[in-house]
């Protein structure tokens, strides 16, 4: 049953997006604490809270979707959103140093477009489940657990994570500095 | 009138031939003496205080240690941008980077630029390159005045710890099951083992210990249980946060940190032997060693990792020189500051030779043979923007006492340092009043050394 905007895309957006900026502010102020006991629990619990929210967060927030009634392009966003802000965040250290062009070339860096297109297949393998978990629900053949739309995007995803982490990363990045040295050097 | 004979004629033919060769060369030798060889050892990220001689809670540098004991060791040296390819650039050239041209590590070489190499190479060193030459430009230079030429370009010149295939004087040679710091020093005793009859000059530069931090298989685990001791401020995520994984190295840091003093320690087990075999080919004596890194590295300090910006974590490297024929006092802490730039202009002089003016540094021969000899009272320090890290340009002045720094476009507050009450940095005195008046002199003289050395900001790269 589709539940109102709030509840169905805002919401578990928000609470992904909250934990990442909670466990961020909680990792910074970890490093003022002179205690190292206490700044190393909190650092790691910072840091774990980022990094499943970043990267992992679409399991997270996509089921809340899902079951709240999102539709497939909600549910998308409802799933990447965490991680489009985060790499945000990273943009906004690059800003004023580089020239527009170089800046806009840094979208294609693995290290910005990474964690939306990781939280992309988060979704879509999230997606899957819970088709299959809502099928059984249901009961009946109603709905599909791989739905073209899905299936597309899982494999585009994994095909882009795939070419972003082959050897480690290394030979994508190579090919990108080769690129970038050809355009603007 | 007397006709000359033909022997005289030869000879005032070859004295006028030679003096024109070395003129154009720039330096003109100084002294009629016996010509040291010179054997200078570059790391990589190799910061002062990783080595046991510097007071290290557990590294194990027996070897550079010695070398410290026999030579001197400026306690107080740095490089002028604290990033790979600039800083070599300024090593072999003896100039700032905005004048090399090297700015970044994506900044080609520029191979106009007269190295000290080939300075000591046309005043009749034979001289070998033999390591990391990392920087940019359509695969490694034709570069002049070097007699034997080994590097490598695998990984954009950065090369790989094992199997690393090397250029050997231009002819690419796979290296299967090697250890890069072994392979090299094997090329480099080789070098020094060869019978000749005049000086040689050996540059030897270590990937190591550059990430990936991989240590040779005997010392690996070999600091697995100790404590690291890193600052308060560190924390094993530091790798993974605020932009640091746009350096590339995303591993806790703790783990890095292991890693990177295994490394050393195989830097120094092949520093000793060099040592060894100039004891063993009775060299020792009358050959200049000289140990380096081409800049720091942060562990966790200011919560930072990697290098770039002006504390002095990222600035200060080990710098030392040992030549027992001429320092009379081995085993002396020098507290001048010494620059990179200062390497070129005192090999050339250590060699007899007068470094030409187109070098920005000055010679510390003075203070190796003088303890008392007064240093540099402040130096620019200078950093561009190197795509794609989220570091904006800078430039800072740097005296004994004070250090200033601002940013590109002020992207970033500016800083003041009293490095004798707050040697960590950690206390930005700007905003007081006796911050603000001391940062107005500070920066009438950064401005004025900017003039000086023709500084000027490099965007690209």
């Amino acid at each position: 049953m589709k539940q109102s905007l709030t509840r169905r895309l805002l919401f578990p957006i928000a609470l992904v997006t909250g934990i990442m900026v909670g466990s961020s502010l909680v990792y910074d102020f970890s490093r003022t604490l002179p205690n190292q006991v206490l700044h190393n629990g909190l650092a790691h619990a910072g840091a774990a809270g980022m990094f499943t929210t970043i990267w992992l967060g679409a399991f997270i927030a996509h089921p809340i979707a899902f079951f709240r009634g999102a539709g497939y392009a909600e549910r998308m966003l409802a799933g990447t959103a965490t991680a489009i802000i985060w790499s945000a965040t990273i943009l906004a250290r690059f800003a004023g140093i580089y020239s527009p062009g170089e800046f806009a070339f840094l979208f294609l860096h693995h290290l910005v477009l990474g964690a939306p297109l990781v939280s992309l297949l988060c979704m879509a393998l999230s997606e899957t489940l819970c088709r299959a978990i809502a099928r059984r629900r249901t009961g009946g053949p109603v709905i599909r657990v791989f739905a073209w739309q899905n299936t597309v995007t899982l494999v585009v995803s994994l095909a882009l994570v795939v070419m972003m982490l082959w050897k480690g990363g290394h030979t994508y990045y190579y090919g990108y500095m080769d690129l970038y040295t050809k355009i603007f050097l | 009138m007397t006709i000359p004979s033909g022997r005289f004629c030869f000879r005032a033919l070859l004295a006028v031939g030679l003096a024109a060769a070395s003129l154009a060369a720039g330096p003109v030798r100084a002294a009629d003496t016996a010509p040291p060889n010179i054997i200078f050892i570059l790391t990589d990220d190799h910061r002062w205080d990783a080595l046991s001689a510097m007071g290290h809670p557990f590294l194990e540098t027996p070897n550079l240690d010695r070398l410290a004991d026999e030579g001197i060791l400026f306690e107080s040296a740095f490089v002028t941008t604290s990033l790979c390819s600039p800083s070599r650039a300024s090593f072999l050239t003896g100039q700032y980077a905005h004048t090399h041209g090297v700015v970044t590590n994506h900044t080609p070489w520029d191979n106009r630029n007269v190295t000290f190499l080939e300075h000591l190479n046309a005043a009749g060193y034979e001289t070998a390159f033999i390591g990391k030459w990392h920087m940019p430009g359509d695969g490694l230079p034709d570069l002049r005045g070097v007699d034997r030429f080994v590097s490598f370009t695998r990984e954009g010149g950065q090369g790989v710890y094992y199997d690393c295939p090397l250029i050997i004087d231009g002819v690419e040679t796979e290296r299967p099951g090697r250890y890069i710091t072994e392979d090299l020093t094997d090329l480099a005793l080789d070098f020094i083992s060869k019978k000749r009859h005049k000086p040689f000059c050996l540059y030897l530069s270590h990937k190591a210990v550059h990430f990936g931090f991989r240590p040779p298989p005997h010392l690996k685990g070999h600091y697995r249980d100790v404590d690291l001791a890193l600052p308060p401020e560190s924390d094993p995520w530091i790798t993974y946060t605020n932009g640091h994984p746009f350096v590339g190295a995303i591993f806790p840091m703790d783990l890095l940190y292991r890693h990177y003093c295994e490394t050393v320690v195989s830097v120094d087990e092949q520093v000793g032997r060099i040592l060894d075999a100039l004891d063993t080919g009775g060299l020792a004596e009358n050959t200049v060693v000289v140990y380096a890194g081409d800049n720091g590295h942060f562990w966790g300090e200011h919560g930072l990792y990697d290098k770039r910006l002006a504390y002095e974590e990222s600035i200060r490297i080990p710098f030392i020189v040992r030549y027992p024929g001429r320092i009379r006092d081995p085993g002396r802490r020098a507290l001048q500051m010494a620059l990179n730039i200062d390497l070129a202009p005192t090999l050339l002089e250590l060699a007899g030779l007068t470094p030409p003016d187109t070098m920005q540094g000055r010679s510390l021969v003075p203070v190796l043979e003088n303890a008392a000899t007064s240093g540099r009272s402040a130096w620019l320090y200078e950093h561009f923007p190197v795509f794609p890290i989220p570091i904006p340009g800078i430039t800072a002045i740097r005296t004994e006492h004070f250090k200033y720094v601002e940013y590109q476009n002020n992207l970033r507050p500016r800083e003041l340092f009293d490095l004798q009450a707050d040697p960590r940095e950690m206390t930005n005195l700007m905003d007081t009043p006796e911050g603000a008046a001391q940062a107005d002199a500070l920066k009438q003289e950064l401005e004025r050394l900017k003039k000086k050395t023709g500084y000027r900001f490099h965007t690209q790269g």
